[in-house]
């Protein structure tokens, strides 16, 4: 699209981007990854060798919306058909979207021996705190104290333990070269009605050093801390305080590993 | 001072596709000077879309780009900035 006469376009259509209308509900952050990841992909000039494999879960039509070559894993294998993918083919840059539904409970075990075994992958976590497609159960990430469907009267820990941290998990392994966490949604700030976008360009960054040590021969990992007001059963706006009030302290956002420097330049 | 054509043209220019968007409201509270508000008529679908305005309620676009980076529909189809 072309700008009107004295204009010129500073940011605008991607074509690694379909153009097709998204199904996540509004104000989604995995709608605001999807563009996120693909203006890193073009970033890094990879919409050819890109592959993307999703997961089960909301990020399961991730392939609609992004034109890059894709596959579709089991629920929570990802991390092992990325895997596949990259031995066969070391040239592709291989990335999957996860859920944390997905990848902190059904897939938590193929997601630790990938990270175990360095294998140099991708792999974006959305960790909303709740099974979003599903209809709101709990998930392991769930903050003690929140009503789901499953737990109709607040998450109790004595029962169900304490909210899982995969990012604080993989920190335990060798093999991780780059952990990253990001605070996706907007923030809100002193003034009631103004929210920051801080997230949204930190996890860009956060994407493309993600590549970059894939393409080094590391493994990244970027969990991006997210809101599902449908299931939270808030309003919109409110998710994104609910997120930075309860969400950011249990999951603070931060540089957990960077073993080739990639955030340093 | 001259004031010269591209004195009066606005600084910025931020393109919404009205179809696409659900009224979310993250542009509308990213936006320091309120240039973006949702609209009273319903799109197709059935939500409040996102208009643009030149001058907000606190001032001019400066072709920040936060709008663009937090939509989650792609409703934002580009920010455009004034050729000095």
């Amino acid at each position: 699209m072309s700008a009107a006469v004295g204009y010129a376009t500073k940011w605008g259509a991607l074509p690694t981007l379909t153009g097709a209308p998204t199904h996540y509900c509004a104000g989604c952050e995995h709608g605001t990854l999807t563009r996120l990841l693909a203006s890193a992909i073009e970033a890094r000039q990879a919409r050819e060798r890109a592959v993307l494999v999703s997961s089960v879960g909301c990020s399961v039509l991730a392939h609609e919306y992004l034109n890059v070559d894709a596959v579709q894993a089991p629920h929570g294998r990802a991390p092992a058909v990325m895997a596949g993918i990259k031995r066969a083919r070391p040239d592709l840059l291989v990335f999957g979207v996860q859920g944390d539904g997905d990848a902190v409970s059904i897939g938590l075990l193929e997601l630790v021996n990938a990270a175990n075994r360095g294998e140099p992958i991708s792999i974006f976590l959305v960790n909303n705190a709740i099974y979003g497609m599903t209809g709101g159960q709990m998930a392991p990430t769930t903050p003690a104290g929140m009503v789901t469907t499953t737990t109709p009267n607040g998450r109790d820990v004595a029962t169900t333990g304490r909210p899982f941290d995969a990012t604080r998990l993989l920190l335990g392994l060798d093999g991780p070269a780059y952990l990253r966490r990001v605070f996706l949604p907007v923030a809100p700030t002193g003034s009631a009605d103004v929210f920051n976008a801080r997230g949204a360009l930190d996890g860009e960054a956060a994407i493309r050093h993600a590549f970059e040590v894939q393409e080094r021969g590391g493994f990244s990992f970027v969990e991006f801390v997210s809101t599902c007001w449908v299931n939270w059963k808030v309003s919109i706006l409110e998710s994104k305080r609910y997120a930075a009030r309860v969400l950011a302290p249990l999951f603070p956002p931060g540089l957990y590993r960077d073993r080739f420097g990639v955030e340093a330049r | 001072m001259v004031a010269t054509v591209s004195d009066a043209l606005p600084r910025a220019h931020v393109s919404v596709d009205a179809e696409r968007c659900k009224g979310c409201d993250l542009c509308v509270v990213v936006c320091a000077p309120r240039n973006l508000r949702l609209r009273p008529e319903f799109n197709r679908a059935g939500y409040h879309p996102v208009e643009f305005r030149y001058q907000g309620d606190r001032g001019e676009c400066t072709a920040c780009g936060l709008c663009y980076w937090v939509c989650p529909d792609f409703a934002i189809t580009s920010v455009d900035r004034r050729v000095p």
